[in-house]
């Protein structure tokens, strides 16, 4: 007979178990992750900064905090976009940091982010943040689009002049000396393709980049890896960002490498702050904001970059420009950018991600 | 009611213990293969909103050029490696079985080094080797390597351990009396191959070119670093969910990952059947005849691959530790540093690799032998027992891929909706796994499940299975008669598992890739996410340290079982 | 303890195969019974229902007049041995003895004494450290037998336990398990396939043939008065002779006739009632030698009939292939059937 209490009994909990998980639909959407979520020693931060500078930033955050625990995840811009879109309905992170301004604009438009003021924002540049009172993002620097160039690479390929421009880029015996950043995963190679769209109109630039397409090896995940293989000798050119070519060629030697500005100009984008709206909002996220853009951390920015959202500070690093603004493609939209995003995308997945498959 | 009741009044303690292990067994299996692979499904045929559009998804997919161009890449690709790999396989686990070679246990540990790396470092290793700037290019040996090229050596390199493993198996269950009755009949050596060689193989031959075909075909590591544009399934879905985050269409490429896996599955448990029926303990082991000339030949080729293997992991070593390849070739350990690497996660990354790797290890041993014990040594539960078996060797035809897709889409919804109950949705319970390690040593140990399994099941068989009847007899409960002596007898078995567990779970990419989070660093993903912000050398270190922990964990076990065999 | 145990109209079916059909069988307190039979006759099955490793899907088991039948194996009290001794491999010769006796709440010195005692009883004193694998087969057999009498059982379930074993340690185990079932007047069920160990070791043989009893009975009664041919010809050699050749000898009236090569006499010189046949084959057999003869009569009368000739007999008369004889069939050894 206890047998079959025991069993009745066995029978009965799992029953409820399975009734208790049985709820309304409406409204407990992220019931389950409230309790990890109110935890104000923990904060999740998605980012596209580059990898060394992360760490390099966070020290002093975390001698701050030393109670925190910061979990980052850093990835390219692509990636994190889709990400925090993927996770709209049950936000993982409590704050983005250094996502272009493109990819927060496109958040922005689907109501995933909250306005936050961060102290001392009044110090950033109107220019460099949302234009409401209380702006949903706030920027931090600049990135720009340059060429990452291996004198050695071309060599061996009979080839001694260095490209200067866009247009230079087409020449033919460039052919399959390229290495260029995927725009659907990297945020670099997004802001290059605007930028070209923006230096010569829809049309023009989509011809342009067809052009291009002829002579680019390989498109790459990230906006770093192209000058990082280039500076490693696998392509002669790679088409990246300012900060990654400068210190790629600082590494391998001028005698072998070099940066290169486009005499066009450069697309640009910001790196942008912002915070996430979600139901349990934490105090160290706002505080990592105001954090984000204080005074020290901004100055460690600059040894960087040369435009920070501050201004242009007095110690341009070494390999930029005398006037970084001024290489700037002006004009650029940020908010038109974000709206067209996925259609840029598309469009540019469907010409070459297919033809050079094709190829094959 | 009443037969129910007397039914229940009839078991015994031990009845209602095996009861509660094999229906949790079933339990696991259900909750975490069945249910997440069902959700892979519906999310299909269902678009971005959750609404049911039947095969639009598949439409959609099927008319781009791009995505199909990505099928006949991954056959060719697969293809090419397999042959290439089971080809290499077949001479080399031939020379070690049936040729006098020296050093064969050495030849044998270093062709097996490929699978105690993330394939990764094969394509790392390889831009070293025939980049632009690598060492055979610099020597005059150039290769287009990005692209097939490159996919095709690391595949069949990746591939080569596990075709050997099951060839060598296949090569030592030759019957000698065959070759000595040819011998009187003046046979000759190459009719001897094809008459009584080949056909005595054929079974593991096939087995061997499935399984590697499976690998290649779903391999998602070496082509995201070598593949350049030449665009794969595997690395496909890793851009539509990772980089798109279309879980949908992530699913669409999941489910046609599927079908190769589950045909080769198919076909590996067909030959298996027949393997062990062509062999019976009559059969006397071959005897090795020295012969110099086919001697000399075999030991060179083995020299020529162990060679390979060599250059390969020497040539990862070395990018390791200098400071920037090919034009600063200063020695330095900067790269070990973990915490410099991965935003400063990298020392985080590298702990819970291995700690998820422990824990896989302890827990899926334990799982996949009670279930293997449950199935092997039990009169009752026919059903379940049934049930359980072939939810136990099916994760062998699921691809990581696949599993670490069907994982996240079943972890990371928080409800499920019940049909035709509008307004209720039943709460997932296993939601809060979400982000955290669990959920990658769950899915470690689902997709690894079905090898330890047969070791367990395998050297439970080979138990007199009159033991359990003995204990019965004398009035001892199965569960001493387990510890006291079921488990001390598969000791070696255990600890086998526990090493396959280990070893995989640490270089696995495939399913984690989707589930490491930024709460959950693993070392495996650090290392893809590394190798795509082109900081190559890190990439390489952490690899390498990887490599080193198995071989360490390998040679632990080489050594216990090397004195417990001495023991005997 | 000794107890009597009864089968009442059992039946088991696996999968759409009948394993046992309507068995029914008594067996008496303290009695060597043997279940004997052909692969497949189901004489395992039975082994396993008494044991309770099985359920029966009808009929009922009884220990003791008391329904066992859904009893699990633990409570039902008895030892067994296979074929495959089942020894622990990794426990040492005394382990495995006392491995039934761990488990019940006893004091250790009582489990040494007993222990002692059984190995005692197996003459196998010097092997108690050894490992099973340390042993010869027959050494292993003995231990699972101690093994198996260790926890005191009311009866003893043997399942084929001499097949795996020389044909000389075969003969010793024999005497070896005899003796010792009948110093413990244990009731003892064997299954075996074998009809020598059946009739030198048994008190009453169970033929069983295609999942029924076909006969049980003494030995000698199996042997000298099989009911059926089936346990004529599966126990002993046997020459069967049709209704035809019965009514053309004049032989018999039954539908099926039968005698033994032993039962039929060989000689050169005729006598009454004795048929002339031809020597085709002489095989030596050691202590007789079979001969095959041909008794003819007419076209269609011809009859091949096996004789065995003591080797006494084979010495004075030196038979030879080809040679005609006179063989002499005694009406009193003649086994007579209703079936055919």
């Amino acid at each position: 007979m206890k047998r079959i209490v025991v069993l009745a009994m066995a029978a009965m909990l799992a029953v409820t178990a399975l009734t208790g998980c049985v709820t309304k639909a409406e409204g407990q959407a992220d019931s389950t992750t409230t309790v990890a979520d109110s935890d104000e020693n923990v904060l999740n931060v998605y980012t596209a900064l580059e990898d060394e500078q992360v760490a390099d930033y966070l020290t002093e955050f975390k001698e701050q905090n030393p109670d925190v625990t910061v979990n980052v995840t850093r990835e390219s811009t692509g990636v994190i976009t889709s990400k925090l879109l993927a996770e709209k309905e049950n936000p993982v992170v409590d704050v983005v940091w250094g996502l272009s301004a493109t990819s927060l604009l496109v958040l922005a438009q689907e109501g995933m982010l909250d306005a936050y003021a961060p102290e001392g924002v009044d110090r950033i540049l109107p220019e460099f943040k949302d234009d409401a009172e209380v702006p949903t993002w706030v920027g931090i620097d600049a990135w720009e689009t340059a060429f990452i160039v291996n004198k050695e690479v071309l060599k061996s390929n009979g080839i001694d002049t260095v490209p200067t421009s866009y247009e230079d880029l087409l020449d033919p015996k460039y052919k399959g000396l390229i290495a260029m950043s995927n725009p659907a995963s990297s945020g670099t190679g997004l802001l290059t393709v605007n930028g070209i769209l923006n230096l010569y109109g829809d049309e023009e630039g989509w011809n342009y980049l067809d052009k291009l397409h002829e002579n680019v090896a390989v498109y790459m995940h990230s906006g770093s890896q192209p000058a990082k293989a280039t500076a490693a000798g696998e392509y002669g050119i790679g088409v990246s960002f300012g900060y990654r070519c400068i210190q790629s060629a600082e590494e391998v030697g001028s005698d072998i490498c070099e940066a290169v500005f486009p005499k066009e100009g450069s697309g640009w984008d910001l790196e942008a702050n912002a915070l996430i709206k979600k139901d349990n909002q934490k105090e160290i996220a706002k505080k990592f904001l105001d954090w984000a853009i204080s005074d020290n951390i901004m100055k460690k920015y600059a040894t960087n970059y040369p435009i920070v959202a501050t201004g242009v500070g007095d110690n341009i690093p070494e390999g930029y420009a005398k006037n970084p603004i001024d290489q700037l493609i002006p004009d650029m939209d940020f908010a038109k950018a974000a709206q067209n995003r996925e259609s840029i995308l598309e469009t540019w997945t469907e010409r070459y991600d297919a033809k050079s498959a094709e190829q094959e | 009611m009443e037969k129910l009741k007397q039914k229940i009044m009839r078991c015994t303690k031990e009845d209602i213990v095996r009861a509660i292990a094999i229906y949790a067994v079933v339990a696991f299996l259900l909750v975490f293969l069945v249910c997440p692979l069902c959700t892979l499904f519906v999310k299909a045929f269902q678009n971005k909103d959750g609404a049911f559009v039947g095969f639009a998804q598949f439409i959609k997919y099927f008319q781009s050029k791009s995505l199909i161009q990505s099928i006949s890449h991954t056959f060719f690709v697969a293809i090419m490696s397999t042959i290439i790999s089971v080809t290499l396989a077949f001479f080399f686990s031939y020379a070690l079985s049936r040729k006098n070679v020296p050093c064969k246990g050495f030849f044998q540990y270093i062709g097996m080094i490929p699978i105690f790396a993330p394939t990764m470092l094969l394509g790392i290793a390889l831009i070293y080797l025939f980049g632009n700037k690598g060492i055979f290019t610099a020597l005059g040996l150039k290769v287009a390597l990005y692209g097939k090229v490159g996919i095709i050596i690391a595949e069949s390199i990746y591939c080569f351990p596990v075709a050997t493993t099951i060839l060598m198996v296949a090569f030592s269950a030759a019957d000698n009396r065959l070759y000595e009755a040819a011998d009187t009949m003046g046979t000759s050596t190459l009719r001897k191959m094809l008459t009584i060689t080949i056909p005595n193989v054929k079974y593991g031959l096939i087995s061997a070119l499935f399984v590697a075909f499976t690998y290649s075909f779903t391999d998602f590591g070496a082509p995201s670093v070598v593949g350049g544009n030449y665009n794969v399934l595997a690395t496909d879905v890793y851009k539509q969910v990772v980089g798109q985050q279309n879980f949908n269409m992530g699913a669409v490429v999941g489910i046609i990952l599927l079908f190769p896996a589950v045909l080769s599955f198919v076909v590996d448990r067909i030959t298996n059947q027949k393997q062990s029926a062509a062999i019976n303990s009559k059969s006397v082991p071959y005897q090795i005849k020295p012969d110099k000339k086919s001697d000399a030949l075999a030991t060179a080729f083995c020299i020529c691959i162990t060679l390979v293997m060599v250059i390969f992991f020497a040539v990862a070593l070395f990018a390791s530790l200098i400071k920037l390849w090919p034009y600063n070739l200063t020695f330095t350990i900067s790269n070990y540093d973990l915490t410099k690497i991965a935003s400063g996660s990298g020392f985080t990354a590298f702990k819970n690799s291995i700690l998820i790797s422990l824990i896989t290890a302890v827990l899926g041993t334990i799982v996949t032998f009670v279930g293997a014990y449950m199935i092997e040594k039990n009169q009752k539960f026919k059903t379940s027992r049934r049930i359980a078996y072939f939810l136990s060797i099916t994760p062998l035809a699921i691809p990581g891929t696949v599993i670490g897709l069907s994982f996240i889409m079943f972890f990371n919804a928080s409800q499920f909706n019940i049909p035709f109950m509008d307004g209720y949705a039943l709460q997932n319970p296993f939601h809060g796994m979400y982000g955290t390690i669990w959920i990658l040593i769950l899915a470690n140990m689902i997709h690894f499940y079905s090898v330890p399994f047969s070791t367990a099941t395998t050297s439970l068989k080979r138990l007199d299975k009159e033991f359990e009847t003995v204990s019965e007899s004398l009035a001892v409960p199965f569960y001493r008669t387990l510890g006291k002596v079921t488990l001390p007898l598969c000791l070696p078995a255990i600890c086998e598992m526990w090493v396959y567990f280990f070893v995989n779970s640490l270089v696995t990419v495939s399913a984690v890739v989707f589930l490491a989070s930024p709460t959950a660093p693993i070392a495996s993903v650090i290392i893809v996410s590394m190798e795509g912000a082109g900081q190559t050398a890190p990439a390489v270190a952490m690899c390498m340290l990887l490599l080193f922990i198995n071989l360490f964990v390998r040679l632990v076990y080489e050594a216990i079982r090397g004195r417990s065999n001495k023991k005997k | 303890m000794s107890v009597n145990l009864r089968i009442s109209n059992v039946s088991k079916v696996f999968e759409k195969n009948i394993a046992l059909n309507n068995v029914s069988l008594d067996i008496q307190a303290g009695e060597f019974v043997c279940l004997l039979g052909p692969s497949g006759c189901g004489k395992s099955t039975l082994l396993r229902l008494i044991a309770g490793l099985d359920k029966p899907n009808e009929g009922s088991i009884y220990i003791n007049d008391r329904n066992v039948t859904n009893l699990p194996p633990a409570r039902r009290n008895f030892g067994i041995m296979f074929q495959s001794y089942a020894l622990f491999p990794n426990l040492t010769a005394y382990e495995n003895v006392a491995y039934g006796l761990r488990n019940k709440k006893m004091r250790n010195q009582d489990i040494e004494a007993r222990v002692d005692r059984l190995f005692h009883m197996i003459k196998l004193d010097s092997a108690k450290k050894r490992l099973p694998s340390q042993l010869s087969g027959g050494e292993q057999q003995r231990v699972a037998l101690a093994r198996a009498l260790a926890t005191e059982p009311d009866f003893l379930l043997l399942d084929e336990p001499l097949s795996a074993l020389d044909a000389k340690v075969r003969i010793s185990l024999r005497k070896e398990i005899c003796r010792i079932q009948k110093e413990l007047g244990l009731t003892t069920i064997m299954v075996t396939h074998d009809q020598d160990e059946a009739l030198t070791m048994a008190d009453r043989i169970i033929v069983m043939n295609k999942s029924v009893v076909m006969q049980e009975g003494t030995p000698e009664e199996i042997y000298e008065h099989p009911e059926n041919p089936f346990v004529a010809d599966f126990i002993g050699s046997i020459n069967f002779i049709d209704k035809e050749k019965c009514k053309l000898y004049g032989l018999c009236e039954q539908e099926r006739a039968a005698i033994r090569p032993e039962k039929i006499e060989l000689s050169r010189t005729e006598k009454e009632a004795s048929l002339r046949a031809q020597i085709k084959e002489i095989e030596f057999r050691g202590f007789y030698d079979r001969i095959t003869v041909c008794v003819s009569h007419g076209v269609q009368g011809d009859m091949i009939l096996l004789v065995d000739v003591p080797f006494r007999m084979v010495k004075t008369m030196q038979f030879r292939i080809g040679e005609v004889v006179y063989v002499n069939l005694p009406r009193e050894e003649l086994l007579g059937f209703k079936t055919a």
